[in-house]
């Protein structure tokens, strides 16, 4: 008989046995490398969602939050729009600890025979932009020309490719990198695309304003010089500019940043609760097992095994059963988040980003160490007990 | 009465093709009709799977019933390319609408190509298995 050979021909011996060891094993593996790629997920898709604004205020009109849903729209990329005259981007620029001020204009298409896809437009100015430009130019060097436009990656119109708003076709020059949010089903034009667009709709009978193009914009993002309180700038903008309200980005972003923390510790919870659960189950599944082996643990002493061999037995079938059903576990985990993160992020309606190869690489790898720590672990109290067992009593039982 | 051979497989693969059919009609079905009436190509996408998926329930059950190790053998293997071609559908050989999270991109298409895939790894597990019987003698 093969001592090496044992462990895997006793478990292929007990089918049945073997399966429900192996279902724990993939089920606490599934959970932990699942819950810790989406507690990573929605953090990542905050962080990208902070890098992506860019700005330290935003200026809308004070009318904007009647018209639509403010936070939906500036950081779901949900359709909407709203207008102000573009005078006041001056007086923001005369704003003391206004270091930076660009205007934008937001546009919603239509799904319709003259558009493609419905979607938010975003124009900006390229001369004054700061915070879509650095992202623009990841994947776009060359200055934006009238009817290009760059798109949210999570449009899936290829670079070189056109799509139709109004019935005016745009070049798809360059996609944008994932944010994890509904950013990233936007379109970025500068503003001269924007105004040919805004006239187009007007033309077909769907103008979104009844001013003039030219003097008008959307929002304006603000940069704040170093040394001046974010909260102060927004305040007097607030106190002294008639018909506008500024709005300090932090406190766009708590809302979603208290959401994603409550998803995160009750998905943490979740996981933790699993491992346990499992690991007990496993426990018991073991211990259950004690009095079932007794006379195969028997026999085996008989014929020469020792007790530490009889131990290292039952800890090398714990050790192949998690490496199999941790393998099993991460790749279903694997096939679930990865394929459906877009469906999860619209369940959940928050950002949602998928880390990258090396943090993935790392949760499996620390998934795989709590399956490999439960089996054995589970499995010990079982080992320390079958090494032990009194070969004379236990045969004498049998007879 | 002789024990059927490796059962679970070909019950896994009958489950599994009547899951694709079934599913890109209803639960994991592509996007609904358009604001303006229409119907986008996603749906289209979804018709096509389904209609493998349910060329591939019938090979599935003739899988299932089949005598020898030799039909099953093949049935399986001719389920191999049949899944390529429903894990192709949406999104490659027929376009999915412009967002990626609309239904069709979201749901659809990684339920699709995932059944497909395992679809295709069980079919060939299956074939494996039928041919080493088959040489071992077994003919069950």
């Amino acid at each position: 008989m093969n001592i090496r050979s044992l462990p895997i021909k006793n478990l292929k011996k007990k089918p049945g046995r073997t399966a429900v060891l192996l279902i724990l094993v993939i089920f606490l593996s599934f959970a932990v490398f699942a819950g810790s790629v989406t507690v990573s997920s929605l953090g990542n898709g905050l962080s990208g969602l902070e890098r992506r604004l860019g700005a330290d205020i935003i200026v809308v009109p004070s009318s904007a939050r009647s018209h639509v849903d403010l936070e939906q729209m500036l950081l779901s990329g949900t359709p909407g729009y709203f207008y102000m005259d573009k005078s006041n981007l001056g007086k923001v620029l005369s704003v003391e600890g206004v270091e930076k001020a660009s205007p934008q204009y937001f546009m919603a298409s239509v799904k319709a025979g003259c558009c493609s896809l419905k979607t938010q437009i975003i124009g900006f100015d390229p001369d004054t932009d700061f915070s879509v430009t650095p992202w623009i130019s990841e994947s776009y060097q060359s200055r934006l020309e009238t009817q290009d436009v760059v798109v949210g990656s999570d449009i899936t119109v290829p670079v070189g490719g056109r799509v139709r708003f109004y019935d005016v076709n745009c070049n798809v020059v360059a996609k944008l990198a994932p944010t994890g949010t509904g950013l990233d089903t936007a379109v970025y034009a500068n503003d001269d695309t924007v105004k040919i667009l805004m006239q187009a709709a007007a033309d077909k009978g769907m103008a979104q304003t009844e001013g003039d193009p030219d003097t008008l914009i959307s929002a304006i993002y603000i940069k704040v010089a170093d040394g001046y309180d974010v909260q102060t700038v927004a305040d007097y903008i607030n106190i002294y500019m008639k018909k506008v309200e500024a709005v300090p980005a932090r406190s766009m972003l708590s809302g979603i940043s208290d959401s994603l923390s409550g998803i995160s510790d009750t998905i943490k919870l979740l996981v933790a609760a699993v491992w346990i659960l499992a690991f007990v189950i496993m426990i018991i599944v073991f211990s259950g097992l004690v009095n079932e082996r007794k006379k195969e643990f028997a026999v085996l002493r008989v014929v020469g095994m020792s007790r530490k061999m009889l131990a290292r037995l039952i800890l090398t079938e714990s050790l192949i059963l998690s490496v199999i059903g941790g393998v099993i576990g991460i790749a279903l985990g694997a096939a679930v988040v990865f394929p459906f993160s877009a469906a999860i992020e619209a369940r959940i309606g928050l950002p949602f980003l998928t880390p990258g190869a090396g943090t993935v690489i790392l949760l499996a790898a620390l998934s795989l160490v709590a399956a490999l720590v439960a089996g054995p672990a589970a499995s010990a109290y079982s080992a320390y007990k079958l090494s032990r067992v009194d070969t004379g009593v236990i045969l004498r039982e049998g007879m | 009465m002789k024990k059927r051979k490796y059962i679970a497989l070909d019950a896994a693969l009958v489950v599994l093709t009547a899951l694709l059919t079934i599913g890109a009609l209803t639960f994991f079905s592509p996007c609904g009709i358009h604001d303006d009436g229409t119907y986008g190509t996603c749906h289209w996408a979804g018709a096509a799977a389904a209609g493998i998926g349910a060329v591939m329930l019938v090979l599935a059950v003739i899988h299932l019933i089949a005598g020898s190790q030799t039909a099953k053998k093949f049935v399986a293997v001719s389920m191999i390319p049949s899944a390529l071609l429903s894990a192709l559908i949406p999104g490659t050989l027929i376009p999915l609408c412009m967002m990626a999270g609309m239904r069709c991109n979201a749901v659809m298409r990684p339920s699709v190509t995932i059944i497909s895939i395992v679809i295709i790894i069980i079919a060939l597990l299956d074939a494996v298995l039928r041919h080493r019987l088959e040489k071992s003698g077994d003919k069950r």
